[in-house]
């Protein structure tokens, strides 16, 4: 019988902690949440022999114990709880040979904490790069552990990491330092009222607001009355047990590590003063922004053609092989031009979230945090508020997740509340199409046009969101500290690894979620457009060729004018009547309506739905532009999907907050109901406010 | 008067003396903002914020308006 | 094998599956989670 250990990977941020994880799990692992929060959960499974396998846990980076967000308090919540299903048999703690001191100072904390554990120092290749020489037998024996010397690039040293975990027994979990010196009066009356906890562990239940374990609740209550100092006196303390450690570490360090200066090479600085000059580091900055797009739109254009009519054939087929009747319609006419809507954008999504990593995995992203923090303080946001600005440009979901390292209550407020403006993954599908149809396919400057209306759209949506974030600054009135501390990381190359299983586990997660949710829609909405009430639905045929008696209609003509009769008097068809008058002034026709509010749910049903609807009842294999191109303004006739109502549909998506999901992630970020109220009904407003402005006016 | 982080040029290089101001984030600490360390100002952005400081190999940014809180004694060269 | 009266029963089936899933995904509450002690000054939330 196999034996499974538990393992838990911590360490600073940019240490390659994902990197470790990666070579330690290759493809056996998965992304979830932790129960009730939307934190990421990152686990696999190591074989470490024949008879031993690891369960893996990669737990958000942190500097230190003393957790400053959400993310950080998983990992304290983890360590303190020792009935937790995944508590750690033994810890391997990440670091980053060139930042050895500051990450030994988790390290530290993690050894009071008496759990057995390993330290890993990783990007050992760049030691003889950068003079740093180490002695391990000396490091080991004074922090009181078994170190291993990796290097996920050059595939170094896993192996000797799998050992020192396969032998986790023999590990000390002795702590290296006495941090209660700092104030032993303190301590030992901690000591004295409760002899059968860990000291370290109650400090940090002083300290912070954990909760290790519904277990032993009583006791923390019977813990927090003994708050007997005063919040600065507190903040004192840790500052003081902060230099303490380090005290611990420089010491240690002194002996077991040299650094020749000389022999160091920098890169970095080079690259530093390029990317972050005042005037070439925003114009570099602008060039990757462009890039980007005219990259997914030229590179993507390929598959999604190919794609778009490999749904239309395969409809087709369904509709042939399978025996006549309503749910094989529901398959070739609901389920499968349904789907198509979804698959299509799998090549631009991908595109998307590669370049995302991209820039995260090489440490520019933060060059750019640092560049735009003055500008972006104007107004009211951070430079931190960039990072989900940017990545809102992929999801708004995990981009408002990414504002919880913003200090400052308030300049994480507004970034939460503008970042939907931003233009989103769900929002390419509306635009990609209706672009396609509506802008001429010219260029200037070798910008293809219908690139520029895209990047257009993005630049709308951005400032959008910093002008809201400019007025949202003056009307809201809350006082709150602010700090800002970034770290300026290393210049990397993004492994290839890393890199491929971020777009290939974001891409997948956000298909399956959106596309279970576009599936479900484009069955209801097929049932409502092929049924309906009384007797002008019913008796279709009879009506329908009653009226077209006289003008000789052959075969297939006549049955198009039924399936249009029909559809009007389908239960959808009834309903997009009746919104109809509130739209048209958009320049829009009851379908088109009724896209628009099944796509309140999550705007990526839009192409779906229009999909579903045209095609109930069709014939003809067609792929969805080309029955778009073909639809009608039934009132002024000509083409339904013209300049004019185009760009107001492309307006109207800009600014409109549909996305269930992201207003449920306000709701759990903001904990209140009121931020994603306000948030809906400003945001659909101005919406239809500019496309009925730009209707009216380009009409 | 005192020198304080806030005061250093581009290129200049420093030693902390005094971190004790209950203003100063902890995770500035943490991240090695320490009495003794040497500091050094690498770069600073336009409009002459944030500062980007290089602490005893420890490389971050931070603003002005927490740099005036940590005490230094600048290194003449 | 054409049967009108299976196909119909196959659409209300996927139908009610349809619907189901999109009921218990936005109307009906998660999980409650645990009441959380949100930090000082909201930090933690």
């Amino acid at each position: 019988m196999s034996k499974q250990i538990n393992i838990a990977l911590i360490g600073n941020p940019n240490t390659g902690k994902t990197s470790v994880f990666n070579a330690l799990t290759g493809l056996n692992q998965q992304v979830g949440n932790y129960p009730g929060i939307t934190v990421e959960k990152k686990e696999g499974i190591c074989k470490l022999d024949r008879n031993l396998k690891a369960h893996v846990i990669d737990l958000p980076g942190t500097y230190s114990l003393n957790a400053s967000s959400l993310d950080e308090n998983v990992v304290i919540e983890l360590l303190l709880n020792r009935n937790d299903k995944d508590f750690p048999d033994v810890v391997v703690v990440v670091s980053d040979v060139e930042n050895l001191k500051r990450n030994l100072l988790l390290f530290t904390q993690i050894k009071d904490l008496e759990i057995p554990t390993i330290l890993a120092i990783n990007m050992a290749d760049r030691m003889d790069y950068k003079g740093i020489s180490l002695d391990i037998p000396y490091l080991e024996e004074h922090l009181k552990t078994k170190i291993a010397l990796i290097s996920t690039r050059k595939k170094t040293g896993i192996e000797d990491l799998k050992a020192l975990i396969e032998n986790y027994k023999e590990m000390s979990s002795e702590p290296c330092l006495k941090a209660s010196e700092i104030d032993n009066d303190y301590f030992n009356k901690l000591r004295k009222a409760f002899p059968n906890q860990l000291l370290y562990k109650l400090w940090l239940v002083i300290t912070q607001d954990v909760n290790f374990g519904k277990t032993n609740r009583k006791e923390i209550n019977a813990i927090n009355s003994f708050k007997t100092k005063t919040k600065g006196d507190l903040k004192r303390l840790q500052q003081k047990e902060t230099i303490k450690r380090y005290q611990f570490i420089n010491n240690v360090l002194k002996i077991g590590q040299t650094i020749d200066v000389n022999q160091a090479k920098d890169l970095r600085s080079k690259l530093d003063r390029i990317l972050t000059h005042k005037i070439y580091g925003y114009l570099i900055f602008f060039l990757i922004l462009l890039v980007i797009f005219q990259a997914i739109y030229d590179w993507s254009a390929i598959p999604m053609e190919f794609i778009d009519s490999t749904f239309a054939q395969f409809s087709e087929w369904t509709k042939n092989a399978l025996p006549a009747g309503d749910f094989t319609s529901l398959l070739a006419e609901g389920i499968i031009p349904g789907l198509g809507g979804i698959v299509i954008f799998i090549p631009q999504i991908a595109f998307l979230f590669l370049f995302i990593a991209i820039l995260e995995e090489s440490g520019y992203m933060s060059r750019v945090v640092f560049l735009m923090d003055k500008i972006m303080r104007r107004f009211g946001l951070s430079g931190k508020s960039i990072v989900p600005l940017i990545s809102g440009t992929a999801c708004a979901i995990p981009a408002i997740m990414a504002t919880r390292n913003i200090e400052s209550w308030k300049e994480r407020l507004i970034t939460i509340l503008v970042t939907p403006f931003t233009t989103c993954a769900a929002r390419l599908p509306v635009y990609l199409i209706i672009i396609s149809l509506v802008i001429p396919e010219g260029s200037f400057l070798g910008l293809g046009y219908q690139a520029l209306t895209l990047m257009l759209l993005y630049l709308i949506g951005f400032g959008s969101a910093v002008f809201s974030a400019y007025l949202l600054n003056k009307v809201l009135k809350i006082q709150s500290k602010t700090f800002f501390v970034v770290e300026m990381p290393n210049y990397k190359l993004p492994l290839f690894k890393n890199v491929a299983l971020t777009v290939l586990e974001k891409t997948k997660s956000f298909v399956v979620g959106a596309g279970k949710i576009i599936l479900a829609i484009s069955i209801v909405l097929w049932v409502l457009a092929s049924y309906g009430p009384g007797e002008n639905f019913n008796n279709a045929e009879k009506i329908v060729s009653q009226k077209f008696q006289k003008d000789n209609l052959n075969e297939s003509e006549l049955s198009k004018k039924i399936a249009s009769h029909k559809l009007e008097h389908s239960f959808i068809g009834i309903a997009g009547h009746a919104i109809e008058p509130a739209i048209r002034p958009l320049g829009y026709d009851w379908k088109i309506g009724i896209a628009i509010v099944s796509s309140f749910a999550a705007r990526e049903v839009f192409v779906g739905t229009l999909a579903t609807i045209y095609s109930v009842g069709s014939d003809d294999e067609e792929t969805i532009k080309n029955r778009m191109a073909g639809e009608v303004n039934p009132i002024l006739g000509g083409p339904l999907f013209n300049f004019a109502s185009g760009i107001s549909l492309l307006l109207f998506y800009a600014f409109a907050m549909q996305c269930m999901s992201t207003l449920a992630i306000v709701k759990r970020e903001t904990n209140s109901w009121k931020w994603p109220a306000y948030q809906l009904v400003v945001m659909t407003a101005l919406a239809y406010l500019v496309a009925l402005a730009s209707y009216q006016f380009l009409k | 008067m005192n020198t304080t982080l806030a005061d250093l040029k581009k290129g200049e290089s420093a030693v902390i003396t005094d971190v004790s101001s209950i203003e100063i984030p902890l995770k500035l600490l943490e991240m090695g903002c320490l009495p003794g360390n040497n500091v050094q100002l690498v770069q600073i952005a336009p409009f002459s914020d944030p500062m980007y400081l290089n602490i005893n190999g420890s490389h971050l940014a931070i603003r002005k308006e927490t740099a005036i809180h940590v005490l230094i004694e600048k290194i003449n060269e | 094998m054409e049967n009108p009266f299976i196909q119909k029963v196959l659409v209300v089936v996927t139908l009610i599956l349809a619907l189901g899933y999109l009921v218990s995904k936005y109307f009906l509450p998660k999980k409650k989670k645990s009441d959380k002690d949100c930090g000082n000054g909201n930090c933690g939330c």
